[in-house]
């Protein structure tokens, strides 16, 4: 009986302090006693619950290591979210690309015939006299220098060129003469002078031309 | 045995990022039956690059020397020629002996076709006459065996013609024909 009675003006109190709040808008202020068996505390914490919204992150490896005995490389399939992630597909801009061809000239050569310009050109004799070979002797003459070999019958026309040393010489082309000879050129001692050619034949074994 | 009675000289060099080619066929005496040369050839900047490291050997051996030997219409039994690198192709395209020549002043050898053998493989001295200091040659390894042929050809043109000397004249009428495309 006691305990309802309590309880009974502990909500007539309550109801008194929710119509003095209403309509009043105070609160009336009173002196709490020390034995005051009324006074209740609440803690103004509450409990929160904590979802995560990353579970379980899981991170994609792929391993080109060994993995024990196999040799293949594999990959884990994980996933990084556990709800689906929507995907939006964003054009960007579009590119114009004008791709440019490039043709090589590479593949093709012109070639060309140039007989007559190398007809019209002298071959070149170089001075054979050799300090290995035995110079051709004349009485009343020095030995100048030697050129070699020459088709006599074939000659059209030779020119000395003092600058080289070489003789140039122009063949006709006609001609079916095959024979070679050399050409010595002589300085005649003397009071006049003077060049002078003579025709040699050609050694044919080294042991005719040495010393 | 050579039984073909013309001798063949090529050509193939660059000077300056231009290329071009020259073949000459001579009969036994140095007298000029086939003569033919390529326009110069000058690689653009953006060929240098798409071709890159290739674009020497290309444009040497696929693009000059095979278009000089398929125009040549006088067969010579050999070809000389002055780079060594071209010395395979020439023989692997043109199917007849191939070598670089070149004069030495060694001593002379004791008769003349005498062939002596060096230590680089492929490379010999030859005493192609009586009276002209011995010639060094080289034919590829793979066709060293051919050199007896070779040298009694040798010895055989050498007869009546000096065998180094259309190399100068082939130079002389490249600078004709530049003078008269310059004119």
């Amino acid at each position: 009986m006691m305990m309802n009675k309590q309880i009974d003006e502990q909500r007539f109190y309550n109801f008194k302090e929710v119509l003095l709040r209403l309509f009043l808008g105070r609160v009336k202020v009173r002196h709490l006693q020390s034995n005051s068996k009324m006074f209740q505390v609440f803690s103004l914490y509450r409990s929160l619950p904590i979802h995560k919204i990353l579970s379980e992150v899981h991170v994609s490896t792929l391993s080109l290591l060994e993995n024990g005995t196999q040799h293949e490389p594999y990959v884990s399939t994980l996933s990084l979210l556990k709800n689906d992630v929507q995907v939006h597909s964003v054009v960007l801009s579009s590119f114009l690309t004008r791709v440019h061809s490039f043709k090589t000239r590479m593949n093709k050569v012109t070639i060309k015939s140039g007989i007559q310009i190398m007809r019209a050109l002298p071959q070149t004799r170089e001075n054979r006299s050799s300090s290995h070979l035995l110079k051709p002797r004349k009485d009343g003459h020095a030995f100048l220098a030697l050129f070699s070999p020459i088709i006599e019958k074939a000659l059209v026309k030779s020119v000395l060129n003092k600058e080289t040393g070489t003789l140039l010489i122009w063949y006709n082309s006609q001609s079916r003469s095959f024979f070679s000879q050399s050409l010595v050129l002589f300085s005649r001692l003397g009071k006049n002078g003077g060049l002078v050619w003579e025709w040699h034949d050609l050694p044919h074994e080294m042991s005719n031309f040495k010393k | 045995m050579i039984t073909n009675n013309q001798i063949g000289y090529i050509l193939i060099e660059e000077n300056n990022g231009i290329y071009r080619g020259v073949a000459l066929v001579t009969d036994f005496r140095g007298i000029p039956l086939d003569f033919r040369y390529t326009d110069p050839i000058k690689p653009t900047r953006i060929e240098q690059i798409l071709y890159g490291g290739a674009l020497d050997v290309y444009l040497k051996e696929e693009l000059i020397l095979s278009n000089l030997l398929d125009s040549i219409e006088v067969k010579p039994g050999v070809w000389i020629c002055r780079n060594d690198s071209l010395l395979v192709p020439l023989r692997k395209l043109s199917k007849i002996p191939t070598l670089t020549l070149s004069v030495t002043s060694r001593p002379f050898l004791e008769q003349t076709g005498d062939v002596e053998p060096q230590p680089e493989n492929g490379v010999f001295i030859l005493q192609a006459d009586a009276m002209g200091s011995p010639l060094r040659l080289r034919l590829s390894e793979e066709y060293s065996s051919e050199i007896d042929s070779v040298a009694s050809f040798l010895v055989e043109v050498a007869k009546t013609m000096e065998l180094s000397e259309p190399f100068s004249r082939i130079e002389k009428a490249l600078k004709v024909i530049d003078d008269e495309q310059t004119n």
